[in-house]
């Protein structure tokens, strides 16, 4: 079944930036098991989603461990095939590209990986590892290339000496700058960035997002931010789309989705995430969703959520909703208890916390 | 400054040689390897006598100031044969060992990172490869070319080629899903560089590991062949051939064939010390 | 009432390969009662971690408790035998850490890995053990235990794993309960459930959680006291409540200020940095550790070490300029 792209970022205004990357019903099923005597049972991690990015824009794709984000990402940059669907990258359908033919692509893609510690290569020079894409794109100013990767280390807040140290001996945060630098060093059309803050410290991770909306802001490209973290979500983008067991759930505008979130998963997410003042935290009612994730190899028939849903009803396992913006406000959401006009579903939150201050009064 | 901060670049790098030295075992065993290595090399030097030198006033003599370690039936001195076969059993081991990698290595390189029908093939020959006992390898092999010392270490290397295409493969595997190997891909960067720049360096230490333990094996396997006289022919001395030679005497002269056997085991003992030593300080979990 | 643990004045000194020694954690106390919830802030490298594996006697190899005591109901664990500590520890001593399924062995169901934490201290025969067992893992919240308690690990997912995980650590109802990271590698839609099951288990069981996290959520969520830990040293100590609304430390100002929330945060606004890097100290401290990074700082602060004084009521902080506006 195919949808059109889902375009949220378009402003109202009549100059419309074009679309740097439009993915449609993307799958993306892996095999597993077998053998001579095993079974073989498919892993549906990314199973039918479609979005648009535009240029100058970030998305930000959340979900938990399992929703299939991360594989998304990758299908985008091409480091897997996907086996169905499409991906439009620039207006070229590069989804069954061959790896030869995707390579004078990649100048304009690049991705920033959450692990710092493990995406630079530790027997090459940071100043290797920021310039090798400029040397596979043919970029590189033969003589002048300590001082263009100097710049490139300088643009990201790093000193140009650094360029001939090696990874072990920077910290995580400056281990994720080389990692910018690199992605961004040709100045590509698109960044996808896959949890790049997670595996850094709190006052690391304030620094690093300041820094990629001020490239963002500098050089113009677009930005898919792979995350769970919902507050670094909101702070970077444009549009959000959350994603679960492989499918999109809710995709709408910054203001749309925490402003008034539809999906009874969206609503369990926010309620979930603490609120760092301690009054307000305890006193809050937060929405309680029972159970473990499901397996992506077996999803629940229907909806896939209606197994931890608070407030499933029998149409629920019977039907898988559709995607639908009632109110055609560029706000949509997958379920069947959205109202006619795009009332969000009231999720009960559950009991008041006991105990919240302990033995004091 | 009254603050005293470590760089974390104080912590790293040229530890690995001190690393391998403060563990006795490990240093012991540098030590010994390295003296045998030497010992092989500067044999023309080190050994009092010529290896087919006849002293036929000293038959079967005992241990003597003049013979440290004894002679044989021919008058020769047993430690010079001894520090002279080092040569042999080295050369062997390194030929083996050179041949196992040169062969192994790209092919479980190429397997790994290809998957598929390629790497299907590359198995089903590899397990078909380790269903054949060494001995019998080594035997058809020299019945065929005929005993020598290069034979030898050609059925041995041959031995040690499945073995190391799959602990290659098996680190590509494991690599080739990292970060930082699918950032040069995404770099653009061609599939030979990614193999030859960023997986295969890192393959390194595994590698070298691996490298300490074939060595002893090959050494090993020299003496066996070489005993049973599909290797080194007599005159030419190696410690297979010495013990060859040694086993009619071993009530009446065991000395002939203690030379022999404690420069076995000396060897494969500091190698395999020298491996276990690398492993532990080499660990890549260590280096992060 | 008195303190069941009470750590004072330790010191963690740590040999690395390269031969040098890393000075973790700095003439550092603390004290925690029944039925309360310290929780020890920082970030990588603050030393938090190395405290708590001094506390359970879990230092790796190449350190060591340089000064001070670890009481324990009176009792110095410092002192205490490798096989007084094996005893204590799973039993006096109930501890979490980040991982889970690092934690458990694959090869053995969890109702047999619960069962021999049972057997081993309190000497229950296999069945009454495996009895406790299945109640253990009703009170963590597992549901349908008896169909799951012969399960494997690998059956679990992450939440459900580490509330095996605490199971264990309670089975024998420890007076202290010490948990390291317990959330971070679990979705936010676990951890709120698996942070009520160790709240509710604190009151149920009378016990002390000393609960180390980086995640200032978390604190705000189950803390009543917390702790600021840098470069191996306490920066602050304060209330739960006090420490958010009035945080003295300039450190801990920053670590508030890169706090993100949905509905709290101005989206595109800059959010607050704290230039530079946390140190690693090679020997202790003999000035402010976080001077060089500290818009306050002056040549006193560069010069001399602040120490921890009260500042209020049960607050502490080690500053030269505590409170003053940046």
């Amino acid at each position: 079944m195919t949808h059109d792209p889902i375009d949220i970022g378009a402003p109202s205004t009549t100059a419309v930036p074009e679309a740097v990357l439009e993915i449609v019903d993307l799958e993306m099923h892996y095999s597993v098991g077998g053998g001579v005597l095993g079974k073989r049972s498919v892993v549906r991690a990314v199973d039918g989603v479609s979005l648009t990015l535009r240029r100058g824009e970030t998305g930000a794709l959340v979900g938990e461990s399992g929703s299939g984000k991360s594989t998304v990402g990758k299908c985008i940059i091409r480091l897997v095939e996907p086996t169905s669907g499409r991906v439009s990258f620039l207006g070229r359908d590069t989804t069954h590209l061959s790896r030869h033919a995707l390579r004078p692509l990649r100048r304009d893609m690049h991705v920033v990986f959450q692990d710092p510690y493990l995406s630079l290569n530790p027997r090459m020079t940071i100043g290797q590892i920021v310039a090798g894409p400029l040397v596979h794109n043919g970029l590189l100013r033969r003589g002048d290339r300590r001082a263009q990767v100097g710049e490139l280390l300088d643009r990201v807040g790093l000193r140009p000496e650094l360029q001939d140290r090696y990874p072990h001996s920077l910290s995580g945060g400056q281990r994720q700058r080389v990692a910018i630098a690199r992605a961004l060093s040709c100045r590509p059309a698109l960044l996808v960035a896959d949890e790049p803050i997670s595996a850094l410290d709190a006052s690391v991770q304030a620094s690093t997002l300041n820094l990629l909306l001020e490239l963002q802001a500098e050089m113009g490209f677009a930005c898919l931010f792979i995350t769970h973290d919902l507050s670094a979500a909101e702070f970077m983008a444009d549009w959000i789309a959350v994603m679960y067991l492989g499918r999109i759930v809710e995709i709408g505008s910054r203001e749309q989705i925490f402003g008034q979130p539809r999906h009874p998963y969206t609503q369990a997410l926010l309620s979930a995430v603490p609120y760092p003042d301690p009054v307000i935290q305890r006193t809050r009612r937060a929405i309680v969703i029972v159970g473990d994730p499901p397996s992506p190899i077996d999803p629940p028939s229907g909806c896939r959520f209606h197994t931890r849903c608070p407030i499933a009803i029998d149409r629920c396992s019977e039907v898988e909703p559709e995607l639908v913006d009632p109110a055609d406000a560029g706000h949509l959401a997958r379920c069947h208890l959205v109202g006619p006009q795009g009332e969000p579903p009231v999720v009960p939150v559950g009991q008041p916390r006991q105990h919240a201050w302990g033995d004091r009064t | 400054m009254t603050l005293v901060t470590a760089d974390p670049a104080t912590f790293q790098g040229k530890g690995v040689a001190r690393r391998l030295m403060s563990r006795p075992p490990t240093a012991i065993g540098c030590i010994v390897a390295l003296t045998i290595i030497v010992v092989a090399i500067a044999a023309p030097i080190v050994a009092p006598y010529a290896p087919a030198a006849n002293d036929f006033d000293a038959i079967l003599s005992p241990p003597t100031f003049a013979h440290p370690m004894g002679t044989d039936e021919l008058g020769r001195d047993t430690l010079s044969r001894a520090i002279w076969g080092a040569r042999a059993s080295m050369l062997a081991g390194i030929l083996a060992t050179l041949l196992a990698v040169v062969v192994a290595v790209p092919i479980g390189l190429i397997s790994g990172f290809y998957r598929g029908r390629i790497d299907g093939l590359t198995m089903r020959a590899t397990d078909a490869m380790l269903a054949f006992p060494f001995l019998i390898v080594a035997v058809l092999l020299t019945a065929i070319l005929g005993p020598s010392l290069q034979n030898a270490a050609l059925a041995i290397g041959l031995v040690q080629i499945p073995k190391l295409i799959r602990i290659t493969r098996g680190e590509v595997l494991g690599l080739r899903e990292e970060s930082f190997v699918q950032a040069a891909i995404a770099d653009g960067a061609p599939d030979r560089s990614v193999i030859f720049r960023h997986i295969l360096p890192n393959t390194l230490n595994v590698l070298l590991v691996q490298a300490t333990v074939v060595l002893p094996f090959a050494i090993l396997a020299e003496a066996t062949l070489s005993f049973l006289g599909l290797g080194v022919q007599p005159p030419t001395p190696s410690w297979g051939v010495m013990l060859t030679a040694a086993q009619p005497y071993l009530g009446t002269a065991p000395w002939l064939a203690i030379a022999p056997g404690m420069a076995i085991l000396l060897t494969t003992l500091s190698f395999n010390l020298v491996g276990d030593g690398l492993r532990d300080v080499l660990d890549p979990r260590l280096d992060r | 009432m008195s303190p069941v643990l009470d750590v004072r004045d330790v010191s963690v000194r740590i040999r690395v390969p390269s031969g040098h020694h890393v000075q973790a954690v700095d003439r550092v106390s603390f004290s925690v009662e029944p039925g309360e919830t310290l929780a020890i802030v920082g970030e990588s490298g603050c030393g938090k971690t190395m405290l708590a594996m001094a506390v359970l006697g879990l230092l790796p190899s190449g350190g060591e408790i340089t000064n001070g005591e670890v009481l324990l109901d009176g009792e110095d664990l410092r002192t205490a035998t490798p096989s007084r500590l094996r005893d204590i520890r799973g039993r006096t001593i109930g501890a979490v850490f980040q991982e889970p399924m690092a934690a458990l062995d694959p090869v053995l169901t969890i109702g047999r890995q619960i069962a021999e934490v049972i057997q081993r201290h309190e000497g229950l025969s296999k069945d009454a053990a495996r009895g406790r067992a299945l109640e253990l893992m009703s009170l963590v919240g597992i549901p349908d235990p008896a169909s799951r308690i012969d399960q494997y690990p690998h059956q679990f997912s992450g939440g459900m794993a580490q509330r095996v995980v605490i199971a264990m650590a309670i089975a024998c109802r420890p007076r202290v309960l010490l948990a390291d990271e317990p959330t971070t590698a679990l979705d936010v839609t676990i951890q709120a459930a698996v942070l009520r099951v160790i709240d509710s288990l604190k009151h149920q069981l009378d016990m002390a959680v000393v609960l180390i996290t980086h995640d200032l959520g978390v604190v705000a969520d189950v803390a009543d006291r917390v702790m600021v830990m840098y470069a191996g040293r306490v920066v602050e100590e304060a209330d739960v409540l006090d420490t958010f609304a009035a945080p003295q430390h300039q450190y801990t100002r920053g670590l508030m200020g890169a706090i993100r929330h949905p509905t709290r945060t101005p989206p595109r606004s800059r959010l607050t940095e704290i230039p530079g890097m946390v140190p690693t100290l090679l020997a202790p401290a003999q000035a402010c550790a976080f001077a060089p990074r500290c818009p306050l700082a002056d040549d006193r602060c560069r010069a001399e070490l602040p120490l921890l004084g009260p500042i209020r009521d049960h607050h502490a902080v080690a500053c030269f300029h505590p409170g003053v506006p940046a």
